[in-house]
């Protein structure tokens, strides 16, 4: 039973200059206690797709196809007044900056504070209690001191602990984590993955984790989702989608990733590069928006989109051309 | 502590700051050309070599000039400013008597100017390019091009004389021998329109500071934090946004405190109000040295007294800068 199912996402960006299509067909769905990757380069309408599952997206852009369903419910027809109290109760999400995403100007207690006085009827001191159980559970000590600390006062690693605190105060069913650790060092980012993965283990919420790091979905993921221009390029289990990738698309990323050996000194070699950049997304035409970039390009992808078709049983690929490995 | 030690060092910066005021007002007023025994004696109807003499002398105004700025220095630390020319009272009680005018009208100037600066600036801030942000745009457009002098003269006009609702001239109405309640009414009706043309130039621009400001602070991470929380939007609005974007508002209202209590001069001769600016316009006409001088000397220390409290305000509004000094 899946908690979550995005079923023919389409999310398009109108402004004076036309129509963009940002999101163009996505489905997915993720079950309790699973971590679902979505990986991309940047562009690739990763994040609009978590923010249309939020029903945050920036002016102008908005969702024009498909259904968003949490635990059955349709998000997408739902009044703002509910929107509201799903957001931060039943799915919450972190982002990218922790430097940035926590107002400077209250303590991160109150902040965390406040969503719990937004969802549950908790009175002041339960409230209290709770703030410091909560930053407890992320894994910093002397909690009765840090939640009247301001965000200026706290690393980068400790304002994404607390961003972590505030998303999972009322026990979401979904947590969505917008490139979570980008802006942290490498130390740090090892030490989020792996309280994100006690943390599940611990309430079991189903984790969206947006990423462009192929090393981060082999640690974290069970399944993942390969996005490129808006569209989905391949999806699969993790297991199968990293060891036999049949898009194009997804084997350069593979690539992307270095690989440390030691004695051997590190060539050039060891890391490749996808030629190119992602197009701009109101220059595609009707072909596969990565054929420009493709080494096994030829004319019929770049006359038509190939449709999405089973490599093996849930394992899907976008692409004329793909191979099986 | 570390207010007490702030305090305690901005006192310390305070008297030497005014110690320079004081020598700096002296010498320029002793420069200017005039002598105020000529208009002493103009005021007596005439005098003699001798009674010029008798004059300079009963004022210290024969000695040589560093010895009568070194009197009038000590003199001041001891809370003297020595005696009118030309209303023959000591200048502190001419001007104590005319000070509580003066911030009256300052402060309410002020207090509207930054409220209803902040209230239009929000509400132009809510959909920029729609109707209430464009009507904001031109009014404050429109107040802040309007020379002070120039739109008092027209609210005289408007609603002393098309429309008479308002007093257009002093600070009650003697004829009425109010007391109590009705006086502070009456008085209240009277500072109607000075107030509002002191603040019109200021409200008009801290309502455009403040919706460039909201405009900015809206696209900050940690309001859509605050939206991926659940909060209203008028929460996020309000509380997480306006409470950011006000700091410029502070810091340009501590900044133009000095230039409102200029602007006092202009709007109090205007309406014939009897503060601090209309004394000190009488006493430059009627070449009243030391009254002169004591109204500078009261200024610059209310403009020093602006700027501390600013900063004690800045403090409060924003953690960030309690960790400093």
């Amino acid at each position: 039973m899946s908690v979550l199912k995005v079923d023919h996402l389409c999310v398009d960006y109108r402004s004076r200059a036309g129509h963009i299509r940002l999101v163009d067909d996505i489905s997915f769905d993720i079950q309790p206690n699973k971590t679902l990757a979505i990986v991309g380069e940047s562009g690739c309408g990763k994040s609009m797709t978590a923010l249309a599952m939020m029903r945050l997206l920036p002016d102008g852009a908005t969702i024009t196809k498909g259904v968003i369903t949490l635990e059955g419910d349709s998000l997408t027809d739902l009044p703002e007044a509910q929107m509201r109290d799903i957001r931060g109760a039943s799915m919450s999400m972190i982002f990218q900056e922790p430097m940035t995403s926590l107002n400077p100007v209250f303590s991160v207690g109150e902040q965390i504070a406040e969503v719990l006085r937004l969802h549950t009827d908790l009175d002041k001191q339960q409230i209290r209690e709770k703030v410091q159980a909560l930053i407890r559970s992320v894994g910093i000590s002397d909690a009765g001191q840090r939640s009247s600390a301001y965000p200026h006062e706290l690393s980068g690693g400790m304002r994404q602990r607390i961003m972590i605190a505030m998303a999972l105060a009322c026990s979401p069913k979904v947590l969505i984590a917008d490139e979570p650790t980008t802006a942290l060092d490498v130390t740090v980012q090892a030490q989020i993955f792996s309280l994100l993965r006690d943390l599940q283990a611990r309430t079991s919420t189903a984790i969206v984790l947006i990423t462009h790091d192929m090393g981060v979905v082999a640690e974290m993921a069970d399944d993942i989702i390969v996005m490129y221009a808006g569209r989905l390029a391949e999806r699969g289990s993790v297991e199968t989608v990293l060891s036999r990738p049949a898009h194009p698309y997804t084997r350069g990323l593979i690539d992307c990733v270095p690989h440390l050996q030691l004695g051997s000194n590190i060539s050039h070699k060891s890391v490749t590069e996808i030629p190119g950049v992602v197009p701009a997304l109101e220059t595609i035409g009707a072909g596969c928006p990565f054929a420009s970039r493709c080494g096994l390009s030829e004319e019929r992808c770049e006359a038509a989109m190939p449709e999405l078709s089973e490599v093996r049983p849930s394992h899907q690929v976008a692409c004329w051309n793909y191979q099986e490995t | 502590m570390g207010l007490i030690w702030l305090i305690g060092k901005r006192l310390l910066y305070a008297v030497a700051l005014i110690t320079a005021v004081l020598v700096l007002n002296f010498s320029l007023l002793h420069l200017a050309p005039g002598d105020p025994a000529d208009v002493i004696a103009g005021e007596m109807g005439g005098a003699t070599a001798e009674l010029l003499a008798e004059i300079r002398a009963l004022y210290g105004l024969d000695k040589p000039f560093l010895v009568q700025l070194g009197l009038y220095l000590q003199r001041a630390y001891q809370g003297d400013l020595g005696m009118s020319f030309y209303y023959n009272l000591p200048v502190v009680d001419l001007i104590l008597q005319r000070l509580p005018a003066t911030m009256l009208l300052v402060f309410t100037a002020l207090s509207f100017a930054t409220v209803g600066g902040t209230v239009l600036g929000v509400l132009a801030a809510r959909k920029p390019g729609g109707f209430t942000s464009s009507m904001v745009t031109l009014l404050s457009l429109v107040g802040y091009a309007a020379p002070i002098f120039w739109t008092g003269l027209m609210l005289i006009i408007l609603f002393g004389v098309v429309i008479p609702i308002f007093p257009i001239s002093g600070l009650y109405n003697v004829a009425k021998m109010a007391t109590g309640l009705s006086r502070a009414v009456d008085i209240a009706h009277h500072l109607v329109l000075p107030s509002f043309t002191l603040g019109v130039v200021y409200l008009a621009l801290y309502s455009r500071l403040t919706r460039a400001s909201m405009l900015e602070v809206m696209q900050a991470d940690y309001v859509r934090t605050a939206r991926a929380k659940g909060a209203r939007e008028r929460t996020v609005y309000l509380r997480h946004a306006l409470r950011n974007a006000i700091l410029p508002v502070v810091t340009m209202a501590g900044l133009q405190f000095g230039s409102l209590i200029s602007g006092a001069v202009l709007v109090e001769t205007v309406f014939n109000w009897p503060g601090l600016g209309t004394l000190v316009f009488e006493s430059v006409i009627a070449r009243d040295y030391p009254t002169v001088l004591g109204v500078l000397f009261f200024s610059a220390t209310l403009v020093i007294a602006a700027n501390l409290v600013t900063d004690l305000v800045y403090r409060m509004i924003d953690p960030r800068i309690r960790l400093q000094d």
